[in-house]
């Protein structure tokens, strides 16, 4: 009997023998043979290293740079710029209130170190008055200086007198600059440095606040706005203070803020201040 | 009921059936679907730059997915392998178009192969007749492809090949004898164009 050649049933067969190991006699299928050897190798090869490095997941990165987490970023970055806002805040209220934006900085400096600008000045003695309390007659305001808060408290002071402002640093002890001496409870003269030249007051010998309030306006007095509209303050040589638009000589009004900073005798910094003046001898 | 030749003498839908409920029996399952999913990247992915990492990744992706969908599974006369087949070979696809568009993996270490072969000669010899013939199998359709290499690299009969991609045996055996006379002809003319070029 012959059998009929079935080419379908043929390759069949070879393909069976070629997953069975046998290799036929034919390129193509040779080429087969040794294609599925390669994968079968690879796969004894990767089951041999998936056996040999198995490690729990994550172990082979175990150690990692630290790298802070986005929130603590953001939260630290939140921090500051909420400071940055409440000290550009606070600089805002200080220019409204004071007109400086330092100003509490330079209180709180001033109050702390007990320095003054004098400290540097050769001229200046080593014993000298703190300028944390201030003579009231180099007060500009309460407000100016010391904010709101403290007004009150400048305005009981400032009611015992000037004498008693005086002995303030003696009688509370915390002179710091003058270390103690007997000497400092009695009052001293001004240092040379702090002592301006002979120039007609600026300022009241007295705190109007205190003993005589200021009266109440009369229908059409706009003194406010009428007050040195020349912007010449002191400077228009008006010595006497009879003619001079902004009243600040007649010895009953509070400087202009105007003139405190027209003052080419007071530092920039000190723009809110007022310079010690010495009492007159009239 | 089909006795599968992928992974071992276990049925596979079988298995898949009792792995709902015993985790012992979820394990073996899962570790067959390993072998299987691992053999058929390697045959599908291997001619691609990094074709042995990237079927690593891509038979991890398939043993995911599996265990994913397996709540889903029915028996409605499919095999189990079917079902496997089914995921794999979407996974490949997308490994594949993925590959195309990016081509570079990085690598810490150049990995140590080891000395798995029987000799170098032979390892060598295999390897450009097995990058041949995966270059031979890219010239054939989509479906003599899926034939050949269910049938030569994962080891299935035609009747399981048959019942993987929904054929019957008989047309599973056509399509082998097409698929190979194909590479036959293919095979001729590029030894004829070698020979051309070496006179």
């Amino acid at each position: 009997m012959s059998s009929r050649y079935d080419p379908v049933a043929r390759d069949d067969e070879l393909l069976d023998a070629l997953i069975a190991g046998r290799v036929p006699d034919d390129p193509v299928l040779e080429g087969l043979a040794s294609w599925r050897s390669v994968l079968l190798a690879e796969e004894r090869e990767a089951t041999a290293t998936a056996v040999v490095t198995e490690e729990p997941l994550g172990g082979r990165h175990a150690r990692r740079r630290h790298v802070a987490p986005v929130a603590a970023r953001q939260t630290r970055r939140a921090a500051t710029m909420g400071t940055a806002a409440a000290v550009l805040l606070s600089m805002g209220v200080s220019q409204a209130v004071a007109g400086n934006p330092v100003a509490p900085l330079q209180f709180v400096v001033d109050r702390a170190v007990g320095l003054g600008e004098g400290m540097a000045d050769p001229r200046a003695s080593d014993v000298r008055e703190p300028r944390t309390v201030p003579t009231p007659s180099a007060l500009a305001s309460p407000d100016v200086l010391t904010g709101r808060a403290d007004a009150g408290a400048l305005t009981s002071r400032s009611a015992e007198g000037p004498q008693a402002d005086r002995d303030a640093p003696t009688r509370d002890g915390d002179d710091t600059s003058s270390g103690g001496d007997d000497g400092e409870k009695t009052p001293r003269e001004p240092a040379p440095s702090d002592r301006p030249e002979a120039s007609p007051p600026t300022t009241s010998p007295t705190p109007p606040w205190s003993t005589q309030p200021r009266p109440p306006r009369e229908h059409g007095d706009h003194r406010d706005r009428d007050r040195d509209r020349d912007r010449g303050g002191d400077r228009d040589g008006d010595r006497d203070g009879d003619r001079d638009r902004d009243r600040d000589r007649d010895r009953n009004r509070w400087p202009d803020a105007d003139d405190r900073r027209d003052d080419p005798r007071r530092p920039w910094w000190m723009s809110g201040l007022t310079v010690e003046e010495p009492r007159s001898s009239e | 009921m089909l006795s599968s030749h992928l992974a071992g003498e276990e049925d596979l839908t079988d298995l898949a059936h009792r792995a709902m409920s015993d985790r012992d029996v979820m394990d073996a399952l899962m570790r067959d679907v390993r072998t299987v999913s691992h053999r058929y990247c390697r045959a599908r992915l291997s001619g691609y730059r990094d074709g042995g990492a990237l079927a690593d990744d891509v038979a991890q992706e398939i043993c995911i997915a599996v265990f994913q969908a397996l709540p889903t599974f029915q028996d409605q006369g499919v095999p189990f392998e079917a079902f496997v087949y089914a995921i794999g070979s979407r996974k490949v696809a997308d490994a594949q178009r993925s590959a195309y568009r990016s081509r570079h993996i990085f690598v810490e270490a150049v990995p140590d192969l080891g000395d798995t072969a029987a000799s170098a000669e032979a390892e060598v010899l295999d390897r450009f007749e097995a990058k041949d013939v995966l270059a031979l199998l890219d010239s054939l359709p989509e479906r003599l492809r899926e034939v050949l290499v269910l049938r030569v690299a994962m080891g299935l009969s035609a009747a399981d090949v048959g019942v993987t991609m929904g054929m019957t045996a008989g047309a599973v055996r056509i399509a082998q004898h097409r698929a190979l006379q194909r590479l036959r002809e293919l095979h001729q003319a590029r030894e004829v164009t070698r020979g051309e070029v070496r006179a």
